[in-house]
């Protein structure tokens, strides 16, 4: 049984993945003692963070595509919310 | 700091993430105690580090309730909205409360969920042979079909707990779990799904914040990110064999040890 997101389930998956290996190159670099290995781990950690905000644009997207315009629009409220309380945190 | 602190690290994201995917927590109940208590890390560099670990956690085990039709992602979304905007308010109102206040009131509900959960481990479960959502149980090999009850106060409970969880700076899933499960008659394989959902979008929100303000503490945080991978894979699989009443035991007895935890720090013995 395949779930109707399986979509943003892969992009949430892949996308920890590819941050952690992100980061598992960065720590790679910390034990070798190069100077890069912080732009790296720190490229790593924001690929995690930003996964399920990605994952919430797909969901959104699969919503739109589906023509459930009810639901995509409780979804891009979540993502309007979301952006608006991190804009007003970070200018505050 | 020494390579078998920073190993530790790991461990505590591994542990973090099997029980954050079981019980449908963010993991930050694990990884706030141990970076504060352990590592001495201030409050702001553990709600980063926990924050991220969080989106690990949450990622890493939403995707597979996701592939397999587990996770609600439109109640999810519904109570998100919620959740939210009790979140932004609670931050506020944080501002002129005592923290002993916050803690006492987080152990509270802490315990009158569990009290709840372990009542009705035995009971029912939400199923409804005729509800119009479902997911299939891999341990009966059948479909569960359910429906959701009481969409509005879950919805008003859901800003109570992006109020709360805000004020005391644990993730939601404490709180939303029981407000599911027990509120709305959702199955707790699908609340912890949904949970794990909701979760992830929460932590984005935060960590953004401390990411922007370059509050994280980034090796430290790549530790617990790699051990939390790991933890919600294991997490996962162990979801799948495991049923909703020995589930709901564990999570009670869950519950009650971090109140215990959050009343004795208030004492002053932790």
């Amino acid at each position: 049984m395949r779930g109707e997101f399986a979509a943003t389930g892969i992009v949430l998956k892949y996308g920890v993945y590819v941050g952690a290996a992100i980061i598992a190159v960065g720590l790679l670099g910390l034990f070798l003692g190069t100077g890069w290995h912080e732009a790296v781990i720190a490229a790593g950690v924001a690929v995690v963070m930003a996964t399920p905000f990605v994952g919430l644009l797909t969901a959104t997207e699969k919503l739109l595509s589906i023509r459930d315009y009810k639901w995509a629009l409780v979804s891009i409220a979540v993502v309007a919310i979301t952006v608006a309380g991190a804009a007003m945190a970070w200018l505050t | 700091m020494e390579p078998i602190l920073l190993l530790g690290l790991i461990l505590v994201g591994l542990i973090a993430g099997v029980l954050g995917t079981l019980f449908g927590l963010g993991g930050g109940i694990i990884i706030i105690p141990c970076l504060t208590i352990i590592y001495g890390f201030g409050a702001t560099e553990a709600a980063a580090v926990s924050l991220i670990g969080i989106i690990a956690i949450s990622s890493g085990g939403t995707a597979f309730y996701l592939r397999n039709g587990i996770a609600n992602v439109r109640l999810g979304l519904f109570l998100e909205v919620g959740t939210t905007i009790g979140a932004a308010a609670g931050a506020l109102v944080a501002a002129y409360l005592d923290d002993w206040f916050l803690m006492l009131l987080f152990a509270a509900v802490m315990v009158f969920s569990a009290l709840r959960m372990f009542s009705s481990a035995g009971g029912t479960d939400g199923r409804n042979p005729d509800g119009k959502h479902s997911y299939h149980d891999f341990k009966e090999g059948t479909d569960v079909r359910y429906d959701i009850e009481h969409p509005k106060g879950g919805f008003a409970a859901c800003v109570a707990a992006g109020a709360v969880s805000s004020m005391t700076g644990v993730g939601g899933g404490v709180i939303k779990m029981p407000v599911m499960n027990l509120g709305m008659k959702v199955p707790i394989k699908a609340a912890a799904g949904t949970s794990s959902y909701m979760i992830g979008i929460t932590a984005f929100a935060g960590s953004v914040v401390y990411f922007l303000a370059g509050a994280v503490p980034y090796v430290a945080a790549a530790f617990v990110v790699l051990g939390a991978v790991i933890g919600a894979f294991v997490g996962t699989r162990v979801s799948k064999l495991m049923d909703f009443a020995s589930m709901k035991r564990y999570f009670s007895v869950l519950l009650l040890f971090v109140a215990a935890s959050m009343v004795l720090k208030v004492v002053g013995v932790l």
